[in-house]
């Protein structure tokens, strides 16, 4: 009896394990914490977070902490189009000409300027090939009030980051992880809040 | 179960103990396995390494670039530095018009099949090995200086007054001779006018000004690259503002063509009779009624005497009532008429003569004096091709020539028959071919140095109306090829020609400047082409080159894509030129300069008028008063027994000489009236057809005599019965993997006569040959019964003004179970005129670039597994008997496909209110959207068919292959070798780069269609938040769709129908529009407006 039937057992099994792993996987949390590592090891703390001003042995007051530097002036077109699009290394050399060229990763950096190549990042918040977000239309949307969509203000009505709402406090992180689910759900979440009434339209963001 | 053995232990029902361990560990494996799978893929993301200031990313303010393909100005759009678009140039006032060919240049930009750099191609010994550029230049000029005279260079015609001016040096100063050969130049219409004018500075009509146009063969629509249909549409509106009557078209021709189809009359004349019936017309103005100023002069009336117009229309098996009423609209319409000839008849021996008839009826008609021309050409219409190709052939064969260089000619390919060419080039010690590609003339050549596509290279051209413009290039070369410009530039300058010299040595400057690695400014050019051509404008703009007022002239000029001979001149011709139907500053959303972002405002006239004085005067317009003798010898009576059949060859509306002859889409893009994609046939009027017993497809032999030819056999509607017709530009053999092969080479079946290429009005008998050759047509259905099958609206002008509902008559539907849907905001929605619709199938062509729709070569035509989103069907009309026909016509009744009344209709998703597709989708992949959009989410599907089968309008398409993407597995493709031929198709690098990056090239099994071009929608709503506008109802222009992008008579109107005063809107309320399959209560976003004849002698 078990001898004729096992493979029915092992093919229902084997179709509810897909089932249960496509499900799982289309419901789960894959992307939130995802951490790669960088070719380049570029600390936001140090570049965007807020000064840390220290005595250092010699007593000056020196910054350890970062140098506030705001996202749009690497990242720059947010505003602009749809990407908000990685610096190129011609950014980073505005200002490492002169500064830092003490410094390991800085001066690995340099390499890449020298010898002309681009670094190959690894992009973080990796949404699927199907999905055309416009960071443009986020930043910008406005209201019939002419307000902002996105909160410019945390819970307290502090001012914060725009882009905090969604990639979270990159400033305070010395490698960037992911910080919200960056799934379909999420992103709905957001769209089917009455106060935004954003569209659910599916071509919104597939074509 | 042995009863007796009791002790066996209990069994679980189905599962014991040691099953459910073994199945809970596969589970937990499984388990393990796929959550072990569900990493996101790490993706790198490579930044510039130093990005130029202007670029923004995405559609952006997307860089546009005016450049020139083959001497008509274009538009192309860039992405990252790749040229994903060619579209109409939005300024463009010179009148050229683009072909099909134009918009898919891309293709042949990135064809893989190119010779990727100077080849050694060791003719008969051996197979082609690389060279260089190094190794050939210097060896092409020693070898230049010996040779002297003896040496010749064989071009395509030369456009560009830069490149004439390039080989005039060089033949100044080595003696090298300049042969040209244009294969498609009937010259018909050089020869009749320097007979009666003296000289063939043959000025362009002006079509949009007159009401009456009769065509003696004219095929203005199947060659659109002088523009005319744009002008033509103009007028081809009934509801003309202004009281200007709607014109009419009256077509004589013997082939059916898209001109013809957009006629309003037809009548049939085979092309042999196509001068003796012009000329009884004539006869009948001038003769009969004494009109024009041509009746008094004897030698006319003399020679128009032999041509009374009830022997002629006996001879040519017409009414002679038929050629009277023509007569007849033409006199009543003097001052208003126009007559035009050209086209594939013109290639027949009485060419010469159509075109001294059409002269004749158009100075009676005082076409001349009414200004329905512009002003004269500024050179002579080119002649003696032909002639001089025969003689080269001659004098290469008695081994007169040393050298031969052939740039842009492919004689071994296209030269008339018998074929002698390739025979003469083995008698010639050294060629050098600068084609694009091992084709085959440069197969039998000892080097290639490929020349770089028009996209890659510096150049100019002249343009009608006095107008130049620049070929800047948009891309750096794929390849290791250069400009033909570069190389005879460089040559030039190797042989001592000092503008030359001069040009080469400011590149070497330029290449000795190295840029700041950090620095924006981009290095300068270091073409020599470039310092040649900005030279040459700089004595054209009459300015110094090192001035900087000669830097903003040019940097005009390459902004606005042209420049005018003086600014009167450019005044008159942007005066006259009819308004595009596409303004500027919709059709492209912000046209962004080459340097910098500077609007395109500041155009040529603006640009002319700093330049100052001009040094070019534009030739004055041509009245002529009388048609010298000369011309009126071409009149010969007709013979007395012509022809039983007579062959004209005609070329394919893709793919013209061929050249373009390795571009899929080219050769899948069906023709508008045979609609057949991947090869042609033999033409053969229907009634001859069924007599033969042929089937479409059947093999048959065409045979004139000199050659013979063996093609699949077509039943063309509205074909003489005594006339068959072959494609030309097919059947090349060394193009490259993907034409190769396809169709048949009619070329040989041309034969030279008095200089002339006759490839028309040919002698031929054809044969029923063994076997069949399946016909990849695009679409099933031929004729269409309106009674029952009220697809198409039209009707005659007459009904539409008795009652502009005319010909939207629909079927009674039955109420609708569907709550309606509700669109607060925008909702997007079409209008497509079919008055203005000429058929062309531009839209097509430009919808395939914009969507990354794939080629699926001929076996997926044949399957029926076409994929574009945009079609445009092609039906006959049958006319009613008695209110109704009996029966279903598809196959066409003689009585209706002889005299066809032909419709064409685009044919795309109509994003119907209530789609029947969304209601069938069980994975809910379609659905409608709040604006009106049926939208399709591909990473939803799965691909159930369930919609296209639901589809009232066949226009949803499947993914049967993964056509984008290259099988790399030997087992896959030994089982279905197509697979092979799609990654030919679709996948070679770098063809990839044509891809549009804001739309998802689609894999197999997912459904597509047509999306409004919703990349396009998104752009302007998120423009119009960027821009802090209200996105509810975006104005009319801030979406064009690639459709209406591409066409050129303005026939489509896209737009939000609630927009308050929106251009669409007003068409769908129009008593015109008709929306499709109204009775079945889909409620489509696209309207139809009728199709009206302008029957109003």
């Amino acid at each position: 009896m078990n001898g004729r039937r096992r493979p029915v057992y092992i093919l229902a099994v084997l179709a509810l394990a897909i089932a249960t792993g496509t499900l799982g996987y289309a419901f789960s949390n894959v992307r939130q914490g995802y951490e790669p590592r960088q070719p380049i090891l570029f600390r936001h703390t140090r570049m965007a977070g807020p000064p840390v001003m220290q005595a250092n042995e010699k007593g000056e007051q020196v910054n350890v902490g970062g140098y506030n530097i705001p996202c749009v002036y690497c990242h720059t077109m947010p505003y602009k189009g749809r990407h908000s699009t990685v610096p190129s290394t011609a950014v980073c050399m505005n200002c490492h000409t002169n500064v830092g060229l003490n410094r390991e990763w800085v001066l690995r950096m340099k390499d890449y300027w020298d010898r002309g190549e681009p670094i190959a990042w690894v992009k973080v918040h990796d949404m699927p090939d199907f999905v055309y977000y416009d960071h443009s239309a986020h930043v910008l949307a406005k209201n019939a009030e002419g307000k902002l969509m996105l909160p410019v203000t945390d819970a307290e009505g502090k001012p914060i980051n725009v882009c905090e709402n969604c990639h979270g406090k990159v400033e305070l992180m010395d490698i960037v992880a992911v910080q919200n689910p960056f799934n379909m759900q999420w992103c709905l979440d957001c769209h089917r809040k009455p106060e935004t009434k954003a569209s659910t339209d599916c071509v919104t963001c597939h074509r | 179960m042995n009863p007796n053995v009791t002790s066996a232990p209990p069994e679980a029902p189905g599962l014991d103990r040691r099953e459910f361990l073994r199945l809970s560990g596969t589970l937990a494996a499984a388990g393990a396995l796929a959550s072990a799978g569900c990493q996101p893929p790490m993706e790198p993301t490579i930044p510039f390494h130093d990005m130029p200031e202007s670029l923004v990313d995405g559609l952006g303010p997307a860089r546009f670039f005016h450049t020139v393909i083959d001497g008509t100005p274009v538009l192309v759009r860039t992405r990252e530095g790749r040229p994903i678009l060619v579209t109409p140039s939005p300024n463009d006032v010179s009148g050229r018009g683009l072909s099909v060919r134009h918009h898919a240049a891309l293709i042949d930009l990135y064809d893989p099949d190119r010779a990727h750099g100077p080849t050694s191609v060791r003719r008969g010994g051996g197979a082609p090995v690389s060279s260089s550029w190094a190794a050939i230049g210097p060896d092409l000029a020693s070898r230049l200086k010996a040779a002297g005279a003896k040496a010749v260079l064989l071009t395509g015609p030369v456009g560009s007054p830069a490149l004439a001016a390039a080989i005039a040096a060089l033949t100044a100063q080595t003696g090298l001779r300049h042969v040209v050969w244009s294969p498609l130049e009937s010259e018909a219409q050089a020869v009749a006018w320097k007979a009666a004018l003296g000289a063939a500075r043959v000025p362009r009509p002006r079509i949009d000004k007159a009401n009456l146009i009769v065509g003696l063969g004219a095929e203005f629509l199947d060659r659109p690259d002088d523009g005319l249909e744009r002008e033509f549409a103009v007028r081809r509106s009934p509801d003309q503002p202004d009281g200007v009557p709607m014109s009419r078209f009256v077509q004589l021709e013997g082939r059916l063509t898209v001109t013809g189809a957009n006629a309003d009359r037809r009548i049939r004349v085979r092309d042999s009779h196509l001068a003796p019936v012009a000329a009884a017309i004539a006869r009948e103005l001038v003769v009969g009624r004494k009109l024009g100023p041509l009746a008094a002069d004897a030698a006319v009336v003399a020679a128009l005497e032999p041509f009374a117009i009830d022997a002629v229309a006996k001879q040519a098996g017409l009414d002679a009532q038929v050629l009277k009423a023509v007569a007849d609209e033409l006199a009543a319409a003097a001052g208003k008429a126009l007559v035009l000839a050209g086209g594939s008849a013109g290639a027949s021996a009485s060419g010469p003569a159509i075109e001294c008839a059409a002269l004749l009826l158009n100075v009676t008609l005082g076409a001349f004096d009414a200004g329905l021309f512009d002003e004269a050409a500024a050179q002579d219409a080119p002649a003696g091709s032909a002639n001089a190709l025969a003689a080269l052939a001659a004098e290469m064969a008695a081994g007169k020539v040393d050298v031969l260089l052939v740039a842009g000619a492919n004689p071994v390919y296209n030269g008339p028959g018998p074929a002698t060419f390739a025979d003469a080039l083995a008698k010639v010690p050294f060629v050098a071919s600068m084609n694009d590609r091992l084709d085959e003339t440069s197969l039998l050549a000892d080097v290639l140095a490929p020349a770089s596509h028009p996209f890659e290279c510096w150049g100019d051209a002249a343009l009608p109306r006095g107008l130049f413009a620049v070929q800047q290039p948009v891309i750096q070369p794929l390849f290791d090829t250069r400009g033909l410009l570069d190389v005879l530039v460089e040559l030039g300058a190797a042989v001592g020609d000092p503008a030359a010299m001069a040009a080469v040595t400011a590149a070497a400057a330029a290449a000795k400047v190295v840029p700041a690695p950090a620095s924006a400014a981009p290095a300068p050019p270091t073409s020599a082409a470039y310092h040649y051509l900005r030279a040459a404008w700089a004595a054209r703009l009459g300015l110094d080159a090192a001035t900087p007022a000669f830097e903003r002239a040019w940097n005009d000029v390459l902004r606005s894509g042209h420049w005018a001979a003086s600014a009167a001149a450019t005044a008159a011709s942007a005066a006259a030129a009819p308004a595009r139907q596409v303004p500027a500053a919709t059709s492209v959303p912000t046209v962004a300069a080459t340097a910098g972002q500077v609007p395109a405002a500041a155009t040529a006239p603006a640009a002319a008028a700093q330049a100052g004085p001009a040094p070019l005067t534009v030739p004055p317009p041509v009245v002529p008063r009388t048609v010298a003798p000369a011309a009126l010898a071409l009149l010969t009576p007709p013979a007395a027994a012509p022809a039983a059949l007579e062959l004209q060859l005609y070329p394919h509306l893709a793919l013209a000489d061929g050249r373009a002859g390795n571009n899929g889409w080219l050769h899948e893009f069906p023709d508008p009236i045979t609609r057949i994609s991947w090869g042609g046939a033999l033409s053969i009027a229907p009634r001859r057809f069924d007599e033969m017993l042929l089937a479409n497809g059947d093999l048959v032999e065409v045979d004139t005599g000199q050659a013979k030819v063996v093609v699949p056999a077509y039943r063309h509607a509205g074909m003489h019965q005594d006339q068959v017709a072959l494609p030309l530009g097919l059947g090349r053999t060394a193009c490259g993997a993907i034409g190769a092969g396809v169709g048949a080479n009619a070329f040989p079946l041309r034969t030279v006569a008095d200089g002339r290429l006759l490839g028309a009005g040919l002698p031929v008998t054809i044969r029923k040959a063994v076997g069949t050759k399946p016909l990849a047509f695009a679409q099933g259905s031929e004729v269409i019964d309106r009674d029952r099958r009220p697809l198409v609206p039209a009707t005659t002008l007459t009904a539409y003004q008795a009652d502009p509902k005319a010909g939207t008559e629909q079927q009674a539907g039955g109420p609708s179970i569907w709550h309606p849907h509700e669109f607060p905001n925008a909702r997007w929605a079409m209008a497509i005129d079919l008055t203005k619709c000429t058929g062309c199938g531009k839209c097509v062509i430009g919808c395939q670039a914009e969507n990354n729709i794939p080629v699926v070569g001929e076996q997926g035509i044949l399957d029926g597994r076409e994929m574009s989103w945009m079609r445009i069907d092609r039906y006959y009309d049958a006319p009613t008997k008695e209110g109704q026909w009996g029966a279903e016509v598809w196959d066409g009744p003689l009585e209706v496909v002889e005299e066809p009344q032909t419709l064409f209709e685009p044919m795309l998703c109509q994003h119907c209110e209530n789609a029947p597709c969304e209601s069938v989708c069980p994975f809910i992949a379609t659905m409608h959207s709040a604006d009106g959009l049926n939208q399709q989410a591909y990473n939803r599907c799965v691909g159930t068919r369930y919609c296209a089968n639901n589809c009232p309008f066949k226009v949803r398409r499947f993914n049967f292959w993964e056509y984008s993407k290259a099988q790399e597995s030997a087992f896959f493709r030994w089982l279905q070798p197509r697979i092979a031929r799609h990654a030919e198709l679709n996948t070679r690098t770098p063809v990839q780069m044509k891809n549009n990056p804001e739309v998802t090239v689609r894999s197999r099994g997912v459904m597509e269609k047509c999306s409004f071009c919703i990349q396009r929608i998104r752009y302007a709503t998120a423009q119009a938040t960027r821009e802090g506008q209200p996105k509810t109802h975006l104005p009319d222009g801030a979406v064009v769709p690639a459709c209406m992008e591409a066409c050129p008579t303005g026939a489509i109107t896209f737009g939000d129908v609630n927009a308050p005063g929106s251009k669409v809107a007003a068409l769908a309320a129009h008593p015109r529009a008709m929306r499709l399959l109204d009775a079945l209560g889909v409620k489509p976003s696209v309207s139809y407006l009728t199709k009206v004849r302008n029957d109003k002698a």
